[in-house]
This record gives C-alpha cells, structure tokens and sequence, in this order.
C-alpha cells in the first residue's frame, strides 16, 4: 500500500514531521523568552527597590546634613545662618513627611508633626532672640534638636526602608 | 471670621481629662501637641502677657492664628482675638501642667518635704 502511495504523500509526511519540529522549536523558544523576561522582571524590581531604598536613606542624610549645620551654627553664634538652617530642617521635614506618606502610620506621622513642630519653635526663638547666649541654654537647644529631630528621623527612615523591603517581598 | 470656640472648647475639655499629651518645646512657654498626624496646635505664653495659639495642619500650614491679650471688649486696643483671652489661658496652662508634668513633681516635692 505504501509503495503505491506515491510522491504526494511523501511530500505530506515531511511537512507534517517538519511541522512537528516547528512546533517544538517554538515551544523552546518561548519557554526561554519566559524565564529571560522573568528574569528581566526581577531585575527590574530589585533596582526598584534599591532605588527607593538609596532615595530614602539619602532623603534622611540630607536632613542630618541640615541637622548637623544647625548645630554648627548654633555652636559659633552664627544666627541667620542658624535661622536659615532651621528653616531648611522645617522644610525638609515637611517633604519628607509628603513623600513617604504612604509608608508611614499614625504614630510616625505624629511624631514627625511634633519634630517639625520643636524644630519651628527653635527657628523662631533663633530669629527673635537669637542663638542662646549661655552653654546651658545652647547645650538645651542642641539636645531637643537631637533628641526630638534626629532620632525620630533616624527610627521613621528605619521604618520606612523596612516597609519598602516588606513591600517588594 | 471663623469661631473657633467649638474647637478650642474641647481641646481644654480633653487636655483637663488628660487626653492629649502636651509637650515642652525649646521656648518654656510654649507647649505643642500633634495628633494622628493629622494636626498640630501650638499654645505660648507671649512676653506681654497675651497669649498665641495656633493650628496647623498636616502640611504644616496655618489654619488657625490667635494673638489676644486681656483687654475689655469697650476698650479701644480690642481686637476681635481678645476674646478667646480667657479660653487661651486656661488652654495654656493645662498645657503647661502636663508638659511639664507639674503634678507628679509636686508630689516629689511634697514626699521629700515630708521626710524632713
């Protein structure tokens, strides 16, 4: 039977095998466009998270930055650059606050309303009376602007990095 | 202008209950208390003898500014402010008694008087 079958049906027979082999080759290549773009995916959000990592940690290292001149300004009596500085912190407080909203709870939001709110009380005694002219007086400003500025900060951005990390899980 | 007694009403009303924790700040006449990040408001003791008060919300801005001084409502120096003196003040130093937890260091004070 075969043998009568003839040419056609031989030529059928190799489309169908070279069909076949197509198909499979496909199947291959899709499966490896799949893990390739799953791994593109992957690598995408890990920069992501990286990303909104660094962007944090460098948002609060600026607010130390701040902090930090203060406190400089504060120690060699230099008043509008103190006024400035404080100023600077209220502002960045305040963006910072905006910016990771969504990561932030109740309790921190307090907590960075009353910074901004010691901070502010701070800018407003420096531009009407002045930086403290008595060591007790200094030493009582530079403490409330650690205490109530920067370690709130520090523990908020701790918070904030590990929600993002939790987020992205 | 807005009246702002209802709000004042029970900010005092809840401070005396002992529900907002008031905290000193780097002026000791000023007491501050933000709540549910959401608002801040702010209570100082003026030089002059008046007395501020202010809520801002939660971008910091000013919703509520009031400078008033203990002047009758006939003089001529009387601002519409002035009337809130009296609420103002006794805001002020319920503020002031729990920052600055004037209770619990009377007691101090009386336990160590009482030893002597």
């Amino acid at each position: 039977m075969r043998r009568c079958a003839g040419p056609g049906l031989v030529l059928m027979d190799w489309f169908t095998s070279t069909g076949n082999f197509a198909s499979i080759a496909g199947l291959v290549v899709t499966a490896f466009a799949l893990y390739y773009a799953r791994s593109a995916r992957e690598a995408a959000r890990e920069a992501r998270k990286a990303v909104r990592k660094a962007n944090a940690s460098e948002a609060l290292d600026r607010i130390g930055d701040t902090a930090n001149l203060l406190q400089a300004c504060v120690e060699n009596d230099l008043q509008h650059e103190a006024v400035v500085r404080a100023r600077d912190l209220v502002s960045d407080v305040s963006r910072y606050k905006l910016r990771y909203d969504r990561f932030l709870d109740t309790n921190s939001k307090t907590r960075l309303d009353e910074a901004r709110g010691q901070i502010s009380v701070i800018s407003r005694s420096l531009a009407t009376r002045g930086v403290p002219a008595t060591p007790a007086e200094k030493n009582r400003l530079l403490r409330i602007c650690h205490e109530e500025v920067v370690t709130v900060l520090n523990e908020e951005s701790a918070r904030i990095v590990a929600a993002i990390e939790k987020e992205d899980e | 202008m807005p009246n702002y007694d209802s709000v004042i009403d029970k900010l005092v009303e809840k401070s005396e209950a002992g529900a907002l924790p008031w905290k000193p700040t780097f002026n000791e006449n000023t007491f501050l208390v933000a709540l549910e990040g959401e608002v801040t408001f702010e209570v100082t003791r003026l030089e002059d003898g008046g007395f501020e008060f202010t809520m801002k919300d939660k971008d910091g801005k000013k919703i509520i500014d009031i400078n008033c001084h203990n002047v009758p409502h006939y003089a001529e120096a009387y601002v519409e402010d002035d009337r809130y003196y009296d609420k103002i003040k006794r805001l002020f130093e319920v503020a002031r008694v729990i920052g600055l937890e004037v209770d619990k260091k009377l007691n101090i004070a009386e336990s160590l008087l009482d030893k002597l």
